[in-house]
């Protein structure tokens, strides 16, 4: 079972990702990467960073990030590591969890508003791998 | 985790001697030219001392529109804005209220975006009058605007929109043109019904749409045959289902209404009483339990009511079904790009939305014949 956001975890998304029909309807001019940032809380030491390239409705890169200066991505969606939990558990509505201040995100948010129906496949497909999580 | 906001609302007949309390205050009065035209303008500003007025378009503002009001605003310097008309004017208000003191994109505005990063600092106090039953703008923190360059609409919600009070008078409405009325009054159920099948709906939205809905079908019929008792309840029920969907927002009727009015310049009401049968029966079908739960806590069939409504009303003579179908591919994709297809009981695919725009058509074209 791989880590959460490990490189083995990151793999696995892709995948799922790039099968995913529904993602490809919803995502079909979608061009855009992300920088996914955990925040460190009482369950988690030190910061998880994860770059994610999407274009067109497929999942073109995605790597493990050590370093957020070395990236420069067009979006950065970032929460605390109890919250990426709940919303991997699906406790949390990723819509909800942007409103409610759980989660931040940076970019071009008009942008983001018209692509709601492809942001919650994106979350979907985390929730279909199994998924361990880093313990403190 | 979630919320519930709402303005303070000032209800009932006279309620809109309210204004008194702001004698004395600089205030802008953002209206129409057909409020204004009406003499509606004098009926508040009467109470004032200091104030100015500006009159935006009659039919549907822009983004444009929000950013010269917005000027406009900067220019004045108001203490209060009140905004006086349907839910154009205030949508208006509610998006120059923010432009004027954040210089952002208008469709920036979302709910994500935290306007206080760029400065926001909520200098002036906005009060809506709404002079129609429908949009509920008056107490929503979303704001419908017209992009005229990509023909679309632009949702844009923020929780910094929302005004600080509402004044629910039903003297604005007893005037109110017969299309007005049904098309307004559609749009206030559809607020009412697609808020409580909302996938964000919540015990509180539930009982505002659920009792703005129950008293909608008592009260439909009776205000366009222009009985006072029953107009003034449409106003009241229409405020709860904005405080209703605007705590858990609405769904596919209005992603389908966004899409076909910014392609086909229909008006929003009229485009939500063309949708909505067709699409409470597509969930009918597909087993939405929660519209099984709406029938049964208001004790009406639903879907029965609606279609006695949309007969009664003759919505299906009214609509082109052909030019509909002309656009339909349009249509699907905007509405998938529209936010509120994500809050409809489940998140639908394009063939589902296609789906539904033909059934519309083939409703209406049935009529024809």
């Amino acid at each position: 079972m791989p880590e959460l956001f490990s490189e083995e975890w990151i793999r696995e998304y892709i995948k799922f990702l790039n099968e995913s029909s529904e993602y490809q309807e919803a995502a079909r001019d979608w061009e855009g990467d992300f920088l996914f940032v955990v925040e460190p809380d009482e369950e988690l030491e030190r910061p998880m960073y994860v770059y994610l390239d999407l274009h067109h409705g497929k999942a073109r890169n995605g790597y493990v990030v050590n370093d957020p200066s070395e990236v420069n991505p067009a979006f950065e969606f970032r929460g605390k590591y109890s919250n990426w939990k709940k919303l991997i558990y699906g406790e949390i509505d990723p819509i909800k969890g942007l409103v409610s201040g759980k989660f931040k995100l940076k970019g071009n948010m008009a942008k983001v508003m018209r692509y709601a129906r492809a942001a919650k496949i994106l979350v979907e497909v985390a929730q279909k791998i199994e998924t361990r999580f880093p313990e403190k | 985790m979630w919320r519930f906001s709402s303005p303070q609302i000032i209800f009932g007949r006279d309620s809109v001697e309210h204004v008194e309390t702001f004698r004395g205050r600089r205030c802008l009065i953002v209206t129409d030219e057909v409020i204004k035209d009406l003499g509606y303008v004098d009926s508040i500003s009467k109470y004032l001392e200091n104030h100015e007025t500006v009159a935006i378009r009659a039919d549907e503002p822009c983004t444009d529109d929000a950013l010269e009001l917005a000027e406009k605003m900067r220019y004045i310097q108001p203490e209060i804005i009140i905004a006086l008309g349907g839910g154009s004017v205030i949508d208006a208000a509610k998006a120059g209220r923010i432009l004027m003191e954040v210089d952002i994109p208008p469709e920036e505005i979302t709910p994500f975006t935290d306007l206080e990063e760029y400065g926001f600092k909520g200098k002036t106090v906005l009060v809506a009058i709404p002079t129609t039953s429908g949009t509920g703008s008056e107490v929503t923190w979303a704001i419908v605007l017209k992009d005229e360059r990509e023909k679309r609409k632009v949702i844009m919600a923020n929780v910094k929109t929302m005004p600080e009070i509402a004044i629910i008078d039903p003297f604005f409405t007893y005037s109110m043109p017969e299309n007005l009325v049904i098309w307004s009054g559609f749009d206030a159920l559809t607020h009412a019904i697609e808020a409580f099948l909302s996938s964000f709906s919540n015990p509180f939205s539930d009982a505002l749409a659920s009792n703005s809905a129950s008293m909608i079908f008592s009260n439909f019929i009776r205000s366009h045959r222009g009985e006072k008792d029953a107009r003034e309840n449409m106003h009241i029920s229409a405020t709860m289902a904005g405080m209703a969907f605007s705590n858990s927002q609405v769904g596919i009727v209005h992603a389908l209404a966004h899409a076909t009015g910014a392609s086909l310049n229909i008006p929003h009401g009229l485009a939500v009483s063309a949708f909505l049968y067709p699409v409470l029966e597509f969930y009918s079908e597909r087993g939405v339990k929660r519209l099984n739960e709406l029938c049964l806590k208001i004790g009406h069939n639903v879907l029965q009511e609606v279609e006695r409504l949309e007969s009664v009303f003759e919505i299906r003579k009214i609509i082109d079904g052909s030019e509909i179908k002309m656009h339909q591919d349009e249509i699907v994709k905007k509405a998938m790009e529209d936010s509120c297809i994500v809050t409809a009981p489940f998140v639908p695919a394009e063939d589902d939305i296609a789906e539904i725009i033909e059934r519309m058509v083939e409703r209406c074209m049935q009529e024809e014949s």
